[in-house]
């Protein structure tokens, strides 16, 4: 069963756009993983830095932070990065765990007026918007586009190990107790997963075939 | 509509300076108020005058843990309420009021990192709750109370006391303060997940305070406001037309249009009496409205088709409303 079989998309299931420019906030930051960087090489971030940056006014500031990282589909696009909005403005990371390590110290010193703006894969996306909310940053003030990796992060309502990678929203096997999975149109943020039980609970021995896949 | 009302006993009545009393209100025989309230909630107070009943709204001023009294601070002045010259002039210590319990539409956000809080004239009283609840649970914050003369500050000794450096006094009033840099200061340096509460008795002193925090960046889920006037010197008379129960009524300089449809027995429902549940609304159906409510958006201020009957008036000579 797909989301669709219940009828209505429950509201915890994120829905993604693209990046848009924030312009209540003054300082704009942003983070991509692996393929994310796609949405920092686009017209209008690139054309803002520039501005802002010759016109020498106060106002908005631009940061870029890349983890090219993880996923065995996205390229390393550092040097892309680095050619495109100068070598200074960017920061690279060997890992997804050393950008959140240095996003935590800077969310500890930063003042209020920020803006995360957050691309990449589905589980990076929600490690940076939790880390903002623990730091009292407004679910209005993160912004996230999903580029890259959308396997899910799945909770398993029976043994409560969370099985990573989920590609399909039937069968798959619970990575703790080893029961097929059926994904719930449920997402925890606070857990960075999404809610799965087991796939033949109502009827015994019957798995439904998968409608939709996430990769 | 009618409302669960707790019978209270005035318990003592204390001027805190020349305008503004505190009364001290204690539940009747072995009658308890409400087990809890949160910082930043109101109590709506009867005050009745002959025919016609006051029904005031005012901020809960003591530690919001301590629910075996109320207090409220009521300030007395030329344009200010009926009810409130009524708890002045017509209310003595032993007198029994009758009360709704609490409730809160200015409360604090928990998960706030820092609170700023800024209070203008007797907006304090909204916000000493905060302050108190602040200060015991440990949480950063910081005071800030702008006014124009020593008779608009009560609680500024009191304050000091309590509170010594975590509070800030401005008496050069809110021009400076708003237009001259201060609050400007105060917010740029704010840290990441700090939240903002303005209380003042003038909808443009927040209106202009709220303004300044967006410039600096500040997102809407951490700004907080609290505007409690309804009448006072701006206020003109006007008639209201009820279309359906085809009556007119007058609606005087000094009495909301609530006080006066409740008073010409029309039922309206209500609950916060200060223009942000948006419980009162009446419909529009001629006429352009004076809004003064902080419930409707600018979109439907424009439309002119609702209006909040506690707090907004009319800029027209009639209103007709679909009542």
């Amino acid at each position: 069963m797909g989301e669709e079989a219940y009828g209505h998309i429950w509201g915890s299931v994120p829905r993604y756009d693209k990046l848009r420019f924030d312009a209540s906030g003054k300082r704009h930051v942003f983070l991509a993983e692996g393929s994310g960087a796609e949405a920092m090489l686009r017209k209008w971030p690139i054309a803002m830095a520039s501005k802002y940056e010759k016109s020498g006014k106060p106002g908005h500031s631009f940061e870029f932070h890349y983890a090219p990282s993880a996923t065995a589909t996205g390229q390393d696009l550092s040097s892309e990065l680095q050619e495109t909005l100068g070598a200074e403005k960017v920061g690279v990371y060997p890992s997804r765990e050393a950008m959140i390590s240095f996003l935590k110290e800077e969310l500890g010193r930063a003042a209020i007026g920020l803006r995360l703006y957050v691309s990449g894969p589905e589980v990076f996306l929600w490690t940076v918007a939790k880390l903002a909310r623990e730091f009292g940053m407004g679910d209005e003030e993160v912004h996230v586009e999903l580029i890259g990796d959308a396997s899910r992060r799945v909770y398993c309502a029976h043994c409560k190990t969370v099985t990573e990678g989920v590609t399909q929203d039937e069968g798959e096997p619970c990575s703790g107790c080893g029961e097929p999975l059926e994904v719930l149109p449920h997402f925890s943020r606070r857990w960075i997963a999404y809610l799965g039980y087991k796939a033949d609970a109502e009827d015994p021995g019957n798995v439904p075939q998968p409608t939709e896949s996430y990769v | 509509m009618s409302h669960e009302l707790i019978k209270a006993r005035v318990a003592s009545i204390q001027p805190v300076n020349e305008t503004t009393k505190m009364f001290t209100l204690a539940p009747e025989r072995d009658v308890a108020f409400p087990p809890a309230f949160s910082p930043g909630s109101h109590i709506i107070v009867h005050v009745h005058d002959g025919e016609r009943t006051y029904r005031n709204p005012y901020s809960l001023i003591n530690t919001p843990s301590l629910t075996n009294f109320y207090e409220i601070a009521v300030r007395k002045e030329e344009d200010s309420r009926g009810g409130s010259i009524m708890l002045h002039e017509g209310v003595s210590e032993g007198d029994i009021l009758e009360l709704e319990p609490p409730q809160n539409f200015f409360s604090l956000d928990r998960t706030g990192r820092r609170h700023v809080l800024v209070a203008d004239e007797i907006g304090i009283s909204s916000i000493l709750s905060h302050a108190r609840h602040l200060l015991l649970y440990k949480q950063p914050f910081e005071l800030h109370y702008v006014f124009s003369s020593e008779t608009r500050a009560p609680f500024q000794q009191k304050l000091r006391e309590e509170y010594g450096d975590l509070v800030s006094f401005y008496p050069e009033g809110e021009h400076t303060f708003l237009n001259e840099g201060v609050l400007q200061n105060i917010l740029d340096s704010q840290p990441l997940g700090a939240h903002l509460y303005v209380c003042s008795p003038e909808p443009e002193f927040s209106e202009s305070a709220i303004e300044i925090a967006r410039g600096s960046g500040w997102s809407e889920s951490h700004l907080h406001w609290e505007i409690f006037k309804s009448t006072g010197q701006e206020s003109e008379p006007f008639t209201a037309a009820l279309a359906r129960s085809e009556k007119e009524i007058e609606v005087a300089a000094e009495f909301s249009l609530l006080e006066e449809l409740e008073n010409a027995g029309v039922d309206m429902s209500y609950m916060c009496r200060s223009g942000v549940c948006g419980e009162c609304e009446a419909k529009v159906l001629e006429g352009e409205p004076n809004h003064r409510d902080s419930y409707l958006t600018e979109a439907e201020k424009e439309a002119s088709e609702k209006i909040m009957t506690c707090v907004s008036r009319s800029r027209s000579e009639k209103l007709v409303l679909d009542l």
